[in-house]
């Protein structure tokens, strides 16, 4: 487990265990001490919200949980991705995460780019000319609405 | 009110009525507070399988220190549930001081859950909380229930580990990715 914590955070991702049970009994834990929090959820209620319930399974193995589940949340505090099962995919999740978020940031510069390079074509066009190209007439101009727009939100 | 409280518990005389029926009763009755105290450990005793187990996990919530007798009288209770969820109780209320027979007995207990608690339950009190977790109990809103969607925003807590330090999920926004785990506990 700390070798895969340890593929987590190169990924710069932060580990977070939450069990509906009381502090505690966390600190009871077989194994002790683990390299990332483990939190204490006692009324459950945190659990409740993501839908993962609190029963005591007396047929089988499996505690507390009606389903065990992994959340990936992005920067933005979006859900990602909801695993049901072993942690298996999560670093291809973390992977895939990463290569968006340097590709939106590559779309960013590459706009701000356009943009100063469209600014200074339509000074130029203004000198030549001695016509102010207004944004109204001109769509590419950069105006207050457009500048740091989201890439792929408009 | 206590009309309510029977009728709430009455949903668990033919079995199990799942999760969320579990979560909107179990805030009722821990709001209904010392009033459902009396119904919750006649039930305890005499109730169906089902219902015996959820009133003792309500029990659990509610952590009032007259209820000891009975879920005491509850760790003999033939289904490993309501064993548990009493075991549960009695911890919340402090260290639990077991007789060598009942202790011998306790573990001896077919079910590993209870094996386990029995294990923390006698260690020295690190003061369990009952006022707090019953405060976050009566205040959760229940439309809440189920509300995480993939592609939406993930909803916000705040929790302690087992040291008191408390965590945000929101305090990660902008900095970091969050993989969050929810686990039975059970090693």
């Amino acid at each position: 487990m700390r070798e895969r914590i340890k593929q987590f955070e190169d990924r710069d991702a932060q580990w977070l265990t939450v069990i509906a049970q009381d502090p505690f009994y966390i600190g009871g834990l077989p194994g002790g001490q683990v390299p990332y929090p483990v939190l204490a959820d006692p009324a459950a209620t945190v659990s409740a919200t993501y839908g993962v319930a609190f029963q005591v399974n007396t047929a089988g193995s499996n505690g507390w949980a009606n389903r065990p589940a992994t959340f990936v949340i992005d920067r933005e505090g979006v859900i990602r991705f909801v695993a049901d099962n072993a942690q298996a995919d999560l670093l291809v999740v973390l992977k895939e995460l990463e290569e968006e978020r340097s590709l939106i940031g590559a779309l960013k510069a590459k706009g701000a780019r356009l943009r100063e390079a469209a600014a200074r074509t339509l000074a130029a066009a203004d000198r030549d000319t001695g016509v102010a190209v207004t944004p109204a007439a001109c769509p590419f101009r950069p105006g207050p609405d457009r500048a740091g727009g989201r890439p792929g939100s408009g | 009110m206590e009309k309510a409280a029977r009728e709430t518990l009455a949903q668990f005389d033919k079995g199990d009525p799942g999760w969320k029926v579990r979560m909107e009763a179990l805030v009722r009755l821990v709001r209904a507070g010392s009033a459902a105290v009396p119904i919750l450990v006649d039930a305890l005793h005499k109730g169906a399988p089902s219902t015996r187990e959820f009133s003792a996990q309500v029990l659990a919530a509610v952590a009032d220190p007259a209820t000891r007798p009975a879920l005491v009288l509850s760790l003999q209770d033939p289904e490993p549930g309501v064993r548990v969820h009493a075991i549960r109780a009695l911890r919340r209320l402090g260290r639990l001081e077991l007789t060598d027979h009942q202790r011998q007995v306790l573990e001896k207990d077919s079910h590993w859950m209870l094996r386990h608690y029995l294990e923390i339950a006698v260690l020295p009190d690190d003061a369990p909380n009952p006022a707090a977790m019953r405060k976050t109990l009566m205040g959760y809103d229940l439309t809440r229930m189920d509300a995480a969607r993939l592609g939406q925003a993930a909803p916000d807590f705040s929790l302690a580990d087992a040291g008191g330090r408390t965590y945000r999920l929101s305090q990660f926004r902008g900095k970091k990715t969050v993989v969050l785990e929810f686990n039975s506990g059970d090693g």
